[in-house]
């Protein structure tokens, strides 16, 4: 009686360091599941955006503007360019 | 009882313990691992497992760094019928099916009774499919995630049914353009392209990891549980340009489509390094369009006719047999050697002609008869072929592309070959490209070496690899012959295929502003067959601009009903290309040597300026207010001073522009005379002396 006395604090301590050690590994825990989900997250946000980059691409080829905007009255130009040159 | 017998004791009790001690260890260890071993394994490996981590496979660029083969999740989409319950399904069957035809086709009434017989069925069947209901395969995310919005599949996994499994499929961003040389990357078949080359090098690296179950079923690495991201694959930077892609594309479906051709190519290539800008494949598919079915400018050897004038020229030229201002009879455009007769386009009725008229106008009969002369002893043959082979172009070029044939020219050497073997039609048949083979590719190379005075460099594909956005390698032009024909023959064979441009047989695909030159080509590809309609191939190879080199190109069209010349179907395409390109690089047309003028010594309007400089936002300091102002470069800001224009005395007009320029001699009474454009360097008034009305010239730069 007279030894566990003696001992309380010891024991609280390690009580507690136990406590924290339990609680510090929940949070680990958590925290790894959250980078998991996160990083699915980055995963398919990069697909979305690659999906629609590739998309993009395609559309601003020149053949595919062209199509686009045949109705609008622009067309590629037939004529080939002229050269300005400011030394002769 | 004596302190011997009493230590005895003591010390046969301490060592009963331990001995005791030690069996029970070893007995706990034989029932864990052997009794109760099965238990303990199953459990351990219930919750950590090894994973096999595919790396993901890199991208492949163009030389702009645009995309051109990606991976891209797709998703195959099942639903489980039996998930949802009965209220759930019946009261929102009708939405689901209006929402399903509104965004993916098909009429909501058959979504409906699809999906309600197929529940039905499952209700009665345990085994008819209806927990496994596919619905959609390979469909993107964008699609997916509008899935997940609409009623019952809005419920989840487990209350909805909604199922989907990942899959990573390649994408190309530009579909149908250089598809073939980009390549393939499947399961079930061989890769083709790049893809095929390089796959060692684009798949990752697959790694071993092991990994623990964490409660959720969510499984992490077990050693550094943060870095979940796979080794990803080296990246390939090719010298493809998607410009000039899109531009030779767009053209050559233009001319296939209008002649029904069974197909066609056009390669791009850049003249100085060898690296290949473009290169169209299209095949006919059986309900008349066109697709790259097949790499034919790298892989499809055919007889390449006419553009083939050009290898007998150089051998010609070089062995000093010939010069431009050889003469031959063309005996009208018909002449008969042995049994055979050749003929030229057309009966032209000309007799004696130079070797570059010839040429130019591409008479076979002309350089049939030249070769023939030269050439035509038995003795000769091996001369001719060894000409050909100093070309270089009885070699592949090597591309990176696999299925790249060998160029077949009969070799006289190899007696035994039933193949080689020569007769006395093979010299002039062979000087106008037929009883031989090549590829478009390879026709294209020896194009390019004239154009690149002689040098002959390897024609390559891929000009960079990366690995995790860093450079690993960089692919230098390589040079496969430095000199392939002396300059002088170089110059002669400018001049020949100049000519064919100028006057020839490509003078009517002339373009304002842009020189090219090059060599049109029409081969009868099914001569052997009698008096059938005559089938041919169409192509044109040459460079431009004629002058400085860039670019060289190569069309052939296969097949084409209708028109066939080389000059009208394959030509069109030519030069369709080369005027296109030219309004692209300023190194196309002339250019312009002029120096920018530091900003440092800017003179003009004060608002102006301060408009100017508060737009791009530069820092500047301002110690005047008066109208015209000064800018010197002051160390670390602009600073504005004040410009002294006296109304008696020429002003110092440097730095200024000319609307400026203009406002301040004539708000003083002077006349200006303009040259140049830009800002004043030059005025021919000195500043400082006293106006007395009189014109001044101000020279700008």
């Amino acid at each position: 009686m007279k030894n566990a006395s003696k001992h309380i604090g010891l024991i609280l301590l390690i009580s507690l360091l136990g406590v924290l050690y339990i609680a510090n590994a929940h949070k680990a825990e958590r925290k790894l599941r959250m980078i998991n989900k996160l990083q699915m997250g980055v995963d398919d946000a990069k697909s979305s955006y690659q999906k629609v980059k590739s998309d993009n691409t395609y559309k601003s080829t020149e053949s595919q503007l062209a199509k686009k905007l045949k109705n609008e009255g622009l067309k590629i130009n037939s004529q080939s360019p002229i050269v300005i040159n400011p030394d002769s | 009882m004596d302190r011997k017998t009493e230590l005895l004791l003591r010390v046969y009790v301490v060592f009963f313990l331990f001995v005791l001690a030690a069996v029970i260890i070893i007995g706990q260890v034989i029932k864990i691992s052997v009794v109760e071993g099965e238990k303990w394994r199953n459990q351990g490996g219930k919750n950590i497992k090894w994973v096999e981590l595919a790396g993901e496979r890199g991208n492949i660029y163009d030389c702009r760094g645009n995309l051109l083969s990606t991976t891209i999740p797709h998703f195959d989409v099942f639903v489980d019928l039996m998930t949802p319950t009965d209220k759930l399904f019946d009261n929102h069957i009708d939405l689901l099916s209006r929402d399903l035809s509104q965004h993916f086709g098909q009429t909501s009434t058959e979504w409906k009774n699809k999906l309600v017989r197929k529940r039905d069925q499952g209700k009665r069947n345990a085994n008819s499919g209806a927990q496994f209901f596919p619905l959609f395969k390979g469909i993107s995310k964008d699609k997916l995630d509008l899935l997940l919005t609409f009623p019952i599949f809005n419920q989840g996994r487990y209350k909805g049914g909604l199922r989907y499994e990942r899959i990573n499929s390649r994408e190309k961003p530009y579909k149908e353009l250089c598809s073939r040389t980009i390549g393939l990357d499947r399961e079930n078949a061989s890769k083709v392209g790049l893809e095929r080359t390089y796959d060692m090098l684009l798949k990752g690296d697959v790694e071993k990891k092991l990994v623990r179950r964490f409660p959720g079923d969510v499984w992490l690495p077990l050693y550094e549980p943060e870095q979940i991201n796979r080794k990803i694959g080296a990246e390939i930077v090719t010298t493809l340009d998607m410009r000039i892609q899109d531009i030779a594309h767009q053209e050559l479906l233009h001319t296939l489509t209008e002649g029904k051709a069974a197909g066609g190519t056009a390669i791009v290539m850049d003249v100085k390094t060898g690296a290949v800008r473009s290169i169209v494949n299209l095949g006919q598919n059986k309900n008349g369009t066109y697709s790259e079915n097949w790499n034919y400018g790298i892989a499809s050897a055919s007889e390449p006719g006419s553009t083939f004038k050009l290898m007998s020229a150089l051998v010609m030229l070089e062995d000093g047999k010939v010069d431009l201002d050889t003469e031959f009879n063309l005996n009208g455009g018909r002449k008969k050697f042995y049994d055979r007769v050749m003929r030229d386009s057309e009966m032209h009725g000309i007799g004696i002609a130079t070797f570059q008229e010839i040429f130019e106008r591409s008479s076979n009969v002309g350089m049939g008869l030249a070769a023939y002369k030269n050439y035509g002893k038995k003795s000769d043959w091996v001369k001719f072929y060894e000409g050909l082979e100093k070309l270089g172009i009885t070699h592949k070029t090597g591309i990176e592309i696999f299925g790249e044939p060998k160029p077949f020219i009969k070799n006289p050497k190899l007696i035994d070959s039933e193949r080689d073997r020569w007769s006395g039609l093979t010299v002039p048949w062979m000087a106008h490209g037929y009883e031989l083979k090549m590829t478009p590719l390879q026709i294209l190379n020896v194009y390019n070496t004239i154009a690149n005075d002689g040098v002959m460099m390897k024609p390559y594909l891929t000009q960079e690899i990366m690995k995790d956005g860093k450079s690993v390698s960089r692919i230098k032009p390589q040079i496969l012959n430095k000199q392939m024909v002396s300059p002088s023959t170089v110059l002669k064979a400018r001049k020949l295929l100049k000519g064919v441009a100028e006057r020839g047989t490509a003078r009517k695909l002339k373009i304002d502003n842009v020189s090219f030159a090059g060599k049109t080509g029409t081969t009868v590809i099914n001569y052997w067959k009698g008096n059938e309609t005559k089938e041919y191939n169409a192509s044109f190879a040459g460079y431009f601009p004629e002058g400085n080199p860039e670019y060289s190109v190569i069309v052939v069209v296969y097949n084409p009903k209708g028109e066939y010349y080389g000059a009208q179907v394959a030509g069109k395409v030519f030069s369709k290309i080369v005027e296109r390109l030219s309004g692209m690089s300023n190194k196309l047309v002339s250019e312009d040597s002029s120096e920018d003028i530091a900003i440092g010594s800017h003179t003009g309007y004060n608002q102006d300026y301060d408009q100017i400089l508060d737009y791009i936002g530069m820092d500047y300091e301002k110690r005047t207010s008066s109208k015209w102002i000064k800018i010197n470069d002051n160390q670390d800001a602009l600073v504005m001073e004040k410009k002294k224009i006296s109304k008696k005395k020429v002003p110092d007009l440097k730095g200024m522009g000319l609307r400026d320029a203009t406002y301040v001699i004539e708000s003083l009474g002077m006349v200006a005379e303009v040259e140049g454009i830009g800002q004043v360097y030059k005025q021919s008034v000195n500043p400082g002396s006293v106006i007395k009305d009189q014109k001044i010239r101000i020279y700008l730069n």
